[in-house]
């Protein structure tokens, strides 16, 4: 009888100390996957911009001359520092381009990573950091026909 | 001589007791989780939406040569936004700055920044004493090259 009594509720116990590590976990994984899609959505929201702005540093003298959309240097630096100045230096600009998803209609294409540091996951797997992609599409203003106009 | 019936009925007065400090722990903890799990729920999404604002106010910005009417439509655009999300505009502040004189290639910034209360999280104090800010700024350049544009 009293053998009974001193183990009464100890399954529970046992119970709670093997599901808070597990509740816990679960918690932190949360905390991390949500860091890294707000950081993810944010960058994007960057990388749009970064492009729309990209895409305004035309290079006017080629446009006139052979009617052909190139960028001017600057884009690079105008799109790295709207990336820059949206994340917080989090977005690195890895790629920007004019390509050409339809005939004789060019585009802006911009691709960049994030990276999300992510506490729980490096006390978990020791991965400290999380890197994920964006790309955005400009497209160049149309009807310019002299400089500034 | 030891009274049988008390000591038996003080012995039954105490069982269970084990279980219910047990249960009482366990709702903590399950509320102390609900707290962090609604605490993220409730900060994680105001800050895309900050961000999305942010990020409206700039563009709406940069479409007018006009400064009167780009600022109007900046606002209104993070106001616009900000409201799709439930967040409410009035707690917010929107702040759209022109880097230099307003015209074509100009610079204009825009900062959202809103406050999210603990109020109503359980346990929500031991997160955030105060009300925690969000923010978000995005610059963009007002467009140069757009040339026919019937009204600013």
């Amino acid at each position: 009888m009293k053998k009974r009594k001193n183990e009464s509720g100890q399954s529970l116990v046992v119970m709670v100390l093997l599901l808070l590590p597990v509740l816990l976990a679960l918690i932190g994984l949360a905390c991390d996957l949500g860091a890294i899609a707000v950081a993810q959505v944010r960058a994007q929201d960057a990388a749009d911009m970064a492009v729309q702005d990209a895409v305004k540093a035309l290079d006017v003298q080629a446009y006139l001359v052979r009617q052909e959309i190139v960028l001017s240097p600057e884009a690079v630096a105008v799109a790295q520092r709207r990336l820059t100045e949206a994340t917080g230096d989090r977005v690195r600009l890895t790629q920007l381009a004019i390509i050409y998803p339809q005939a004789r209609q060019p585009a802006l294409y911009l691709v960049g990573e994030v990276t999300v540091e992510t506490p729980f996951l490096r006390w978990l797997i020791g991965r400290p950091t999380v890197v994920r992609q964006v790309q955005a599409l400009g497209v160049p203003a149309y009807g310019l026909e002299s400089a500034g106009d | 001589m030891v009274d049988r019936p008390a000591l038996g009925s003080r012995l039954r007065d105490e069982r269970g007791q084990g279980h219910t400090v047990t249960a009482l722990t366990l709702m903590l903890v399950i509320v102390l989780l609900l707290g962090i799990a609604l605490f993220v729920t409730k900060v994680r999404p105001a800050q895309v939406s900050v961000a999305a604002a942010a990020r409206d106010c700039t563009r709406q910005a940069g479409l007018s040569l006009d400064p009167a009417r780009g600022l109007a439509q900046a606002y209104a655009a993070a106001e616009a936004t900000l409201a799709s999300a439930h967040l409410d505009p009035a707690r917010a502040t929107i702040t759209v700055t022109p880097l230099g004189a307003w015209g074509r290639a100009t610079e204009v910034r825009c900062e959202v920044t809103y406050s999210v209360s603990p109020a109503g999280i359980p346990f929500g104090w031991l997160f955030a004493r105060e009300e925690i800010p969000i923010q978000a700024t995005y610059t963009t350049v007002v467009e140069p090259w757009k040339s026919r544009w019937g009204t600013p």
